[in-house]
């Protein structure tokens, strides 16, 4: 197996200067300021193999994204070595980045005014792509994201969903050994986003391609990732197979669960109330001990229910869990 | 090589298809034109008849008319916004995806910039003449002034764009730049020589003037095409729009680099 990504050490720190709010406060700014340091990353280390999908989660601010720009040439950090496909990406940009592909779920990366078809054969030469290898790839790509009539029509007319599956192929067209994809299922519906997965799947199977994902939808986690690395406040909390995040932390699914009218008591074996009112109760239901199924089962005949929600818990309790354990 | 030129030979195409979709837009400022050299026709008409001279500061009156179609037509091609596009992208965080694409910064936006103003000759410079030609008493220039003027606009087509990219990567700083944008027009329509000819200003401003490169951006191929020049005159001003161009590249990939620094440091 080859490396495809070595991260050692990598620390960013920031120096911002405090802005109080108010105007007194904006005019003081202007005389005196006040700078604070922000450490983005205090020492994050990992390797990563070729062919590997690995998803990369973490609250807001965990320092996420700052590893993502490090790793995209596009950050100088503090100190640390990073070495991306032989590469030190902040170093030689140009170079570097016609290796890798890049997808920002939340930036446009087709030009505004044309339709994405344009923007694929500006991408075949800029990156080089022979004619032939070209039109292979991109006809089979847009066969397999369903966009043939998407292509041609300008990118803002677009929807969300439509513009991110174009930008996908944009930045595989290329076939980049190494692909970071930052909130790729974005404005997709179940159907496109299961669409998409599948499809990121087939690239990394047939090409060995690497995947980076930062996602907030668990969903997207599950389905492609063997690995995942858990960022908060700047550390690697946890770096290792997504089976033991499943087994030892996923254990609980959250109902929330709206009532037309709510007459009856609610008990059953393996669920938590964590808030009730008068129309809607919020559950909390252990997976080793209950199944889904026969909670809603229950719920159903036993009351007049409205809506029911089933999620995940949020990352930030995982990772509580994940600390509460370590103290331990 | 071949492979890099090709590349951003597509980028120009880009810019270019951008253009065709904003045809309308070309062709309405293109309406301002004949009103706006209506307008100075019967302002200076009134100045030459309230003076009573024939020749104010070099210029007849038939001179300057003319020099005011060339103006237009000068203005019209330099026209060069890559400040807005690039401050616009700083602001909403888009220009970390410019970033992570294999191009150069100053030249994928020169490309795009070539590109969209290429369509420029066909939709204005073209009709500016015809109506100079018709209806304003354009003469023809001789061959060699003509060429030379043409050669001396794309000249000052580069100058203009160098000014607005360094104005451009002020963003990375400022993020807001519409004042500094506001100068730069402002400085580039009057010490261009766009509002009145340049010999027109004291003679202390005129001298300042030929210290800065805003005459050499539409004054200069103005006054190529009118035949102001000897011949030897006129390679030597394409010679200084040369320095000139050499000079504000050499500013822009500092700055840039700088800049680049200052976006990757702090990871705006």
């Amino acid at each position: 197996m080859t490396k495809v990504i070595h991260v050692k050490d990598l620390k960013k720190t920031f120096i911002t200067h405090k802005r109080k709010h108010g105007l007194l406060n904006a005019v003081k700014s202007l005389v005196k300021r006040e700078y604070k340091t922000k450490h983005a990353l205090r020492g994050v280390s990992f390797d990563i193999e070729e062919g590997e999908i690995v998803g990369f989660i973490g609250p807001n601010g965990a320092g996420k994204s700052t590893t993502i720009k490090a790793l995209s040439g596009v950050l100088y950090p503090s100190s640390g070595v990073v070495n991306v496909l032989g590469y030190t990406p902040w170093k030689d940009r140009v170079k570097y980045v016609t290796h890798i592909g890049v997808v920002f779920g939340q930036k446009p990366q087709l030009h505004w005014d044309l339709p994405p078809l344009d923007t694929y054969w500006l991408n075949k030469e800029v990156y080089d792509i022979p004619r032939k290898e070209f039109e292979k790839r991109l006809n089979h790509m847009i066969k397999l994201l369903d966009v043939e009539e998407i292509v041609q029509t300008p990118t803002r007319d677009l929807s969300l969903g439509e513009r991110m599956k174009c930008k996908i192929i944009a930045a595989l067209l290329h076939n980049p050994k190494l692909v970071f994809l930052d909130e790729p299922s974005i404005g997709l519906d179940v159907v496109a986003k299961d669409k998409l997965r599948d499809f990121i799947l087939d690239i990394n199977q047939r090409l060995k391609t690497t995947f980076i994902v930062t996602t907030h939808d668990m969903g997207d986690i599950e389905r492609l990732c063997r690995r995942i690395i858990i960022i908060n406040n700047g550390v690697i909390v946890y770096d290792g197979p997504i089976a033991k995040i499943k087994s030892d932390y996923l254990t609980h699914k959250h109902l929330d669960v709206k009532f037309n009218k709510l007459d009856k008591k609610f008990r059953f074996k393996g669920c938590k109330i964590i808030e009730a009112s008068d129309y809607e109760l919020k559950l909390e239901l252990d997976t080793k001990k209950q199944t889904i199924k026969n909670v809603v089962n229950y719920l159903i005949t036993e009351f007049d229910v409205a809506d029911i929600i089933v999620q995940d818990p949020p990352i930030e309790e995982i990772i509580q869990k994940i600390y509460k354990q370590k103290e331990k | 090589m071949i492979s890099t030129i090709k590349a951003y030979l597509a980028q120009a195409k880009i810019g270019l298809k951008v253009g065709v979709k904003y045809r309308f837009h070309f062709l309405i400022t293109l309406l301002t034109v004949p009103l706006s050299l209506i307008i100075y026709y019967f302002l200076w008409q009134a100045i030459y008849a309230y003076t009573g001279q024939d020749i104010i500061r070099g210029f007849t009156f038939p001179d300057l008319v003319q020099y005011y179609v060339l103006s237009m037509i000068v203005g019209f091609f330099v026209w060069c916004d890559v400040d807005k596009w690039i401050s616009q992208d700083v602001r909403r965080g888009h220009i970390i995806t410019i970033f992570t694409y294999p191009m150069k910064f100053l030249w994928q936006h020169l490309a795009f910039e070539i590109g969209i103003n290429s369509l420029g000759i066909v939709l204005q410079m073209i009709p500016i003449f015809l109506i100079g030609f018709v209806f304003f008493g354009l003469a023809v220039a001789p061959a060699f002034n003509f060429v030379m003027f043409i050669v001396s606009v794309m000249l000052a087509f580069l100058l203009a764009f160098f000014i607005s990219f360094n104005v451009g990567l002020s963003a990375f700083w400022l993020k807001k730049i519409e004042g500094i944008r506001r100068v730069r027009r402002t400085l580039l329509v009057f010490l261009s020589g766009g509002m009145i000819p340049l010999s027109f200003f004291p003679q202390s401003l005129q001298q300042v003037s030929h210290f800065l490169p805003f005459e050499y951006v539409r004054y200069v191929p103005i006054q190529i095409y009118l035949g102001e020049f000897s011949r030897l005159g006129v390679l030597s001003q394409l010679g200084l729009q040369l320095v000139w161009i050499v000079l504000l590249y050499f500013l822009s990939k500092a700055v840039y680099k700088r800049a680049f620094k200052q976006f990757a440091g702090a990871g705006v």
